[in-house]
């Protein structure tokens, strides 16, 4: 439906429900605007957008006001012109010495000089205002504040938190936290939105304070978790000085976390790696060495270590950080260079099983869905998964869809974050999933909530399954799963209730014994109601890395080539044998959590590891270590010396993300091109040229001499890329996979006719135990997982100023009254033990774990988690069980001089 | 409306009775008062500083006199005048020993028998200087 | 004082048996044949929001008693609840069976004591039967915190919801998304106060007989409410009905509808005080003797002191204009302080969000207008 309307004597049709300032844009005038937010709702408050509607006594704000047909208004004229005037003039008066320059740099100065408004004529009212830079990372500078309210409407709207608010009343308002507390005793997130809202400077960034200006600006990805935002880099002096979100972005469209936002300061820290080094005796010391020195030491040991025992006692780790480029050199280095399928990637970890699962019932691997589709959804299933934490700007997408009215189901052991939106939250027991899951598709059957027309015309094997769901009737389930009935059957109904009902997951719903299982009982209920092939539904596994996906797409895995063509497919092969003109091993290659055995029984000798580290983020660490310290040659490509680089003999120091291009693939298959931002360091290679180089001094050189290059020669042997080149990428913001032609537009719904092999297959699955169960010895459930502030082994966060202010040091997070049960108190340390080890941290009492429960990260190296964790893993998948150790807690006595673990 | 709703509703009600003569409303208050609602104490907090009856200086007695339009024509700055210099306000409002407050608001609906004013919670009307200082001298 | 309000019992019950008779839209009906009007300065016809309420979407509504009278001057709606608290509640409970609400909220500001005490009072001793017949609806009496701006309907609401009293941008208004986001109708006491009478003669003697408040006061010998037609003349009231000037000297000034209203002239005696013209009832006498600087600059003060500090005219506008008045009269700044005082109480109407920053430079505009050469 649309309305006539007149603006400033032109004829003008509008969508009807539209506002005056939504049809002066369609018209083309220019209505200027401070308070308002296309993404909150309207507030009104600066009336600068005051434009004149005949028949009205006084002027109209046009940003809140509806269009009527008929309307005739007046956007400029002297009356508005001269109300804009003097409302810039009240507001400059209370800032500064009350002229224009009090604002340079900001949004409002453009406002200022369009009206000419140079200096304020009315006098000063409020009170001075000090600048607060307590911080961390961003200032309050009050003083220059409008009260347009953006960014307090931005944090309780988007982002969900009331971390400043407003104080006293009239021109003596203000803003302020609770009791004037500094940020870091907020619920402050440090996600930027509130710097970004603001329009005059008075909230502010600290590395903008110092350096306002900038030689270029330069876009990437980021470089953290799997969202795969769009990042706009200020350099100056070729550094990078600050980050900002990328408006233009299509999925994060401008917005950060706080990691993406800030953590950046990694790239230029003093430890970067920033030469060769060998270990050239066992037990000797890393030295410094030259490139050549390295390649040629590696290439003499590798030459020896495959003639005395073979290709396949040499394995590559690959990496989930690296490009799409470097990981297909890597994988391609160590099946024609090596002639070994071992390679895997850090996928094998976390969400290999989201690999096999959904492959075992969709026909393909990866997420079905996009995004930005969360925003659409009605019925959003979160399980295994805490963005919040872990994918904040995903998470910002679910807050919105809640704010839309979408319900939202919350599955997880912990009460995290999120449930403050959800519409039920189902704790169930660690390692409960297929009860739980099987439990839910069993009221939906009982219930006919099932799609009958959905499953008959594009599923097989439902018959198996609904027998097997018959099993699983809630009030049995309820005893397993700790979950009431009550709530499976309204989760079930609710889930059930739309064909916009979308399932995100994470690692608690992969790292288990049951991993493949969990996955393929969520895909049962995707097709068990008909919630995929359609927008806004689907399932969709979050990946962790930013270039996870990559990785797995690339082939850096033991039984597949690029695009997941599979190793003992013979015409496979052959394509690739002639491709590379070199012989292929058809043997599937061991999976990373393989390599410790192979390494006891002396079937591994040799580990070329690219951006990873084991030795920190493996399970039963103290068993890790002892196998690498066993292996005869151990190489990493890294940026900083992580604990599994110290236990090296070949240390190669490569380029950061900002230091390169290439392309990551995000969680939703979107392959982005990202661009160099500075310059390497001195002395660094790109990952992928260190790998070409290797292969060179090998004798087996590779036809390469890009990133771009790299990638076309992906392409041209992958069906679902071939549509995919850098200047597509560059020009259409990125392109999902599977896009086989130059002209396919990329397809970010999976699966809308059909699945890869025809029909989606259901999988009849039980519930595996967890491998550990707690017991009087060990009565705590460890679950272990992410913080926001921090990232994987910490090796980068923990080298940004910033965030160590935030977050400095591991906690062991315990419910209330298991604290109170065990004397301990708020900071306590305590040690805690598995049957493996025992990790010495401090104590957090929280409202997040529940009695029982117990939950630490992996991000510090003071505290090495991972010494904990069980020795459980999913058989198909190989992923260790990270969710579910046997522990137990120890008070200390106060005097302990070191916080370390033990080895 | 909504249970959400429904406690949010209740900020004003418990924030005036949390409102002691000790000068408003108290941090721990406002937190327990956030605590016992679910609402957020950032919230509460914007709508106490909002109200200025629920900071007025801290006494046994607060002293309110009415300084609007209609009183003022009835002189109430007079009576304000000798108020102060009868109980010895200081700058920050209170008498020394903190027995009074003395603090200026406006209209209290009392224009028929002004000059008004509200001790805690009675009122006093047409006053004259002399009437004001014997009511005050009576506490 | 009046006796307007009184009615007795034997009144009262038929009233409300009439009331209890009819079905909600032919109680609306006949308050829309009344002429009923809002009595607390928005002169908005009853019926017709009482209409917007009733046919508003279905579920939830709220009906609230707006007796925050925080405007200077005005007494009358304290006057009604000391005095006549039963026909309050009566008001409100043909309101709330009129528009299908099951609520309601008699919102009064928290110096009234002795008022809330008597409406305490009212409801425990109305009749239990009675309250039964319409539906036994939950009236609660709600302690404002107190501000002038609670008295800005959207503001008020805004306060009960546990929120700053800063009025809200309209549509919505609040008739069709108003307390928590539900069709709500606000009515001043006055108001709610003449519904029972209504129904007491019905609504064409009561439109006939319809009497005013007003509440008098400053430089008259009989400071007090009073009730009139509207129509009476400005001259009427204040030397006939107020008892004329309190002393020997002569009249300059009347402030009518409260520092927001306008002010009138000794030229302007003769104007009728009829609808339009009346708003709250309001009538200030300045006499000759008052200092037309001093009341400008008690006026401006009041404002800056109650604004809610929401949007940027108000908020900056009120201050600004208090520190230039301030400044102007201690050492004459001339005319061009004067323009800017005049361009920044045109801004101010054109482009506050409500009320309050629209009407704040009013008096000060018609006294300028008026009495150029004092100011």
């Amino acid at each position: 439906m649309t309305i006539n309307i007149t603006i400033d004597n032109k004829k003008v049709t509008a969508p009807e429900g539209c506002t005056i300032l939504q049809a002066a844009n369609i018209a083309g005038a220019d209505i200027p605007t401070l308070c308002h937010d296309q993404r909150v709702k309207e507030l009104g408050v600066c009336r600068l957008c005051v434009v004149e509607v005949e028949g009205a006594r006084n002027l109209v704000a046009s940003c809140g006001a509806p269009a009527t047909g008929g309307m005739k208004i007046v956007t400029d004229n002297e009356r508005v012109r001269a109300s804009r005037r003097v409302i810039l003039e009240l507001l400059l008066s209370d800032i500064g010495d009350g002229s224009a320059k009090s604002l340079s740099g900001s949004a409002m100065e453009k406002l200022l000089k369009e009206y000419g408004v140079t200096k304020s004529s009315f006098p000063r009212t409020r009170a001075k205002i000090k600048i607060d830079k307590r911080g961390p990372l961003y200032v309050h500078d009050y003083d220059k504040c409008i009260l347009c309210r953006r960014c307090i409407t931005t944090c309780e709207t988007r982002i969900g938190r009331y971390v400043t608010g407003l104080t006293g009343k009239g021109n003596a308002t203000g803003l302020a936290t609770f009791g004037q507390a500094p940020l870091t005793g907020t619920e402050c997130e440090f996600c930027g939105a509130c710097i970004d809202a603001c329009p005059t400077g008075a909230l502010i960034e600290n590395w903008r304070l110092k350096n306002l200006d900038c030689d270029r600006r330069a876009k990437s990805i980021c470089t953290y978790c799997g969202t795969g935002c769009g990042i706009i880099a200020n350099v100056k002096n070729g550094k990078i000085t600050g980050v900002e979100g990328d408006p233009d972005h299509p999925v994060s469209h401008g917005d950060l976390c706080v990691k993406g936002r800030f953590a950046f300061d990694f790239a230029h820290h003093p430890d970067r790696l920033k030469t060769p080094m060998i270990r050239k005796r066992k037990r000797g010391k890393l030295e410094k060495a030259t490139w050549d020195e390295a390649f040629d030491f590696i290439a003499k040991r590798l030459g020896e270590i495959k003639k005395k025992s073979g290709p396949d006692s040499i394995a590559g780790v690959s990496s989930s950080r690296c490009s799409n480029e470097d990981n297909y050199v890597m994988s391609r280095f160590m099946r024609s260079v090596v002639g070994t399928n071992n390679i895997d990637n850090c996928a094998r970890v976390c969400h290999a099983p989201s690999v096999t699962g959904l492959a075992a019932a969709f026909g393909s691997g990866a997420a079905t869905n996009s995004l930005e589709e969360i925003e659409g959804a009605e019925v959003i299933f979160l399980i295994g998964s805490n963005p919040q934490d872990a994918h904040p700007v995903i998470s910002l997408k679910i807050k919105k869809a809640v704010n839309n009215g979408a319900s939202l189901i919350i599955a997880d052991p912990r009460k995290i974050w999120l449930t403050k939106y959800s519409t039920i939250h189902l704790p169930l027991k660690p390692g409960s999933n297929v009860a739980l899951i099987n439990s839910m598709l069993n009221v939906i059957i009982e219930e006919g909530l099932i799609d009958e027309q959905f499953i008959s015309a594009r599923t097989m094997n439902f018959d198996a399954v609904k027998q097997m769901a018959a099993g699983y009737p809630p009030a049995k389930v309820s005893r397993m799963t700790g979950v009431s009935a009550k709530d499976i059957r309204m989760a079930a109904r609710l889930y059930a209730s739309s064909k916009k009902s979308m399932i995100l997951y994470g690692l608690g719903i992969t790292e288990h014994t049951s991993g493949t299982n969990n996955v393929k009982a969520l895909a049962n209920l995707v097709m068990a109601t008909g919630n995929v092939g359609r927008p806004n539904s689907g399932i969709n596994p979050l990946r962790g890395q930013n270039n996870v996906q990559g990785a797995c797409d690339m082939g850096a895995l033991p039984n597949v080539f690029p695009g997941y063509q599979s190793v003992t497919d013979e015409s496979v092969v052959s394509k690739f044998e002639e491709r590379y003109g070199a012989k292929l091993s058809r043997s599937v290659g061991l999976k990373t959590t393989e390599y410790y055995d192979a390494i006891e029984n002396g079937d591994l000798k040799a580990l070329v590891i690219m951006a990873m580290d084991p030795a920190s983020t493996d399970p039963n660490l103290n068993r890790v270590h002892a196998a690498l310290k066993k292996l005869d040659l151990l190489v990493v490509m890294e940026i900083f010396n992580t604990r599994t680089a110290k236990m090296a003999d070949v240390v190669f120091p490569a380029a950061s993300f900002a230091e390169k291009e290439g392309t990551f693939t995000n969680a939703e298959r979107r392959v982005q091109l990202f661009r160099k931002i500075i310059d390497p360091l001195q002395g660094v290679r790109p990952d992928w040229r260190i790998v070409l180089d290797l292969a060179s001094a090998m004798g087996a050189p590779m036809p390469f001499s890009s990133p771009e290059e790299i990638w076309d020669e992906v392409a041209r042997m992958t069906p679902q890329f071939k549509g995919i080149n850098y200047a597509r990428l560059e020009r259409e913001k990125g392109l999902c996979w599977p896009c086989p032609d130059k002209s396919h537009p990329g397809s970010p719904v999976m699966y809308e006719v059909n699945f890869p092999h025809g029909l989606g297959k259901f999988n009849v699955v039980g519930n595996i135990p967890p491998k550990e169960k707690p017991d009087s010895k060990y009565p705590f459930t460890l679950v272990t997982g992410r913080r926001l502030e921090h990232y994987n082994d910490g090796s980068m966060t923990r080298r940004s100023r910033g965030l160590m202010k935030i977050r400095s040091h591991e906690t062991v997070d315990i419910n209330r009254d298991d604290a109170k049960m065990k004397r301990i108190k708020q900071g306590d340390r305590v040690k805690v033990i598995s049957r493996r080890g025992e990790v010495l941290v401090r104590a957090k009492i929280t409202d997040s774990s529940l009695p029982g429960r117990l939950f630490m990260s992996f991000h510090f190296d003071d505290a090495l988690t991972n010494v904990l964790t069980s020795e459980g893993y999913d058989e198909l998948s190989g992923t260790p069980e990270y969710k579910v150790t046997a522990v137990r807690l120890e008070k200390i006595k106060k005097k302990t001089s070191v916080l370390r673990s033990k080895k | 409306m909504n249970k959400k709703e429904k406690l949010y509703a209740n900020v004003i009600p418990e924030l005036m009775k949390a409102c002691s003569n000790s000068g408003g409303v108290t941090s721990e208050a406002k937190i327990s008062i956030a605590k016992k609602l679910s609402v957020p104490v950032t919230a509460v907090e914007q709508t106490a500083t909002f109200f200025p009856s629920l900071s007025i200086p801290p006494a046994k007695y607060q002293i309110m006199l009415c300084k609007s339009l209609v009183c003022h024509m009835d002189k109430s700055a007079a009576i304000y005048r000798a108020i102060k210099k009868e109980l010895k306000i200081n700058k920050a409002c209170v008498s020394p020993g903190g027995k009074f407050s003395l603090t200026l608001v406006n209209c209290l609906g009392l224009c028929d028998k002004g000059p008004a004013m509200m001790i805690n919670n009675r009122t006093f009307t047409s006053l004259t200087t002399e009437k004001a200082i014997n009511a005050l001298r009576a506490l | 004082m009046t006796s307007l309000f009184a009615l007795k019992e034997s009144q009262r019950r038929s009233s409300l048996k009439k009331v209890l008779a009819s079905n909600p839209e032919e109680i609306i009906k006949e308050i829309s044949a009344s002429g009923l009007v809002g009595l607390g300065g928005a002169g908005f016809p009853a019926g017709r929001k009482w209409e917007a309420v009733r046919s508003a979407r279905p579920g939830e509504k709220f009906v609230i008693c707006n007796a925050e009278e925080g405007e200077p001057g005005t007494f009358k709606d304290r006057y009604i609840i000391e005095n006549f608290p039963s026909r309050v509640i009566e008001g409100i409970l043909i309101a709330l069976r009129a528009v299908g609400a099951g609520k309601a909220y008699i919102y009064i500001r928290h110096e009234y004591g002795k008022g809330y005490r008597s409406l305490l009072r009212a409801l425990r001793e109305f009749p239990p039967g009675l309250m039964k017949k319409f539906g036994s609806p939950e009236i609660v009496l709600f302690k404002g915190p107190g501000g002038y701006i609670c008295g800005e309907e959207s503001a008020l609401i805004e306060s009960i919801c546990g929120r700053r009293a800063e009025p809200q941008s309209r549509p919505p208004y609040p008739t069709q998304s108003g307390l928590f986001g539900r069709p709500t109708l606000v009515n001043n006491v006055e108001t709610l106060a003449n519904v029972p009478l209504i129904f007491n003669t019905g609504a064409a003697k009561f439109q006939e007989n319809f009497r005013k408040l007003f509440s008098v006061s400053g430089d008259v010998k009989k400071r007090g409410v009073y009730s009139a037609s509207p129509g009476i003349t400005l001259r009427e009231l204040v030397f006939t009905q107020a008892g004329a000037m309190r002393s020997a000297r002569r009249f300059k000034l009347a402030i009518v509808g409260g520092l927001s209203g306008r002010a009138y002239s000794a030229d302007d005696l003769d104007l009728k005080l009829d609808y339009g013209i009346f708003g709250n009832g309001t009538v200030i006498v300045l006499d000759e003797s008052r200092s037309l600087k001093d009341t400008v600059l008690n006026i401006a003060e009041f404002f800056a002191d109650e604004s809610c500090g929401k949007c940027a005219p108000c908020r900056q506008g009120t201050a600004k204009f208090t520190a230039m008045l301030k400044k102007q009269f201690k050492n004459k700044s001339g005319s061009n302080n004067m323009k800017r005082l005049k361009l920044l109480s045109t801004v101010m109407k054109d482009t506050s969000l409500c009320g309050l920053g629209q009407t704040a430079t009013r008096v000060f505009d018609d006294i300028t207008e008026k009495f150029g050469a004092e100011v």
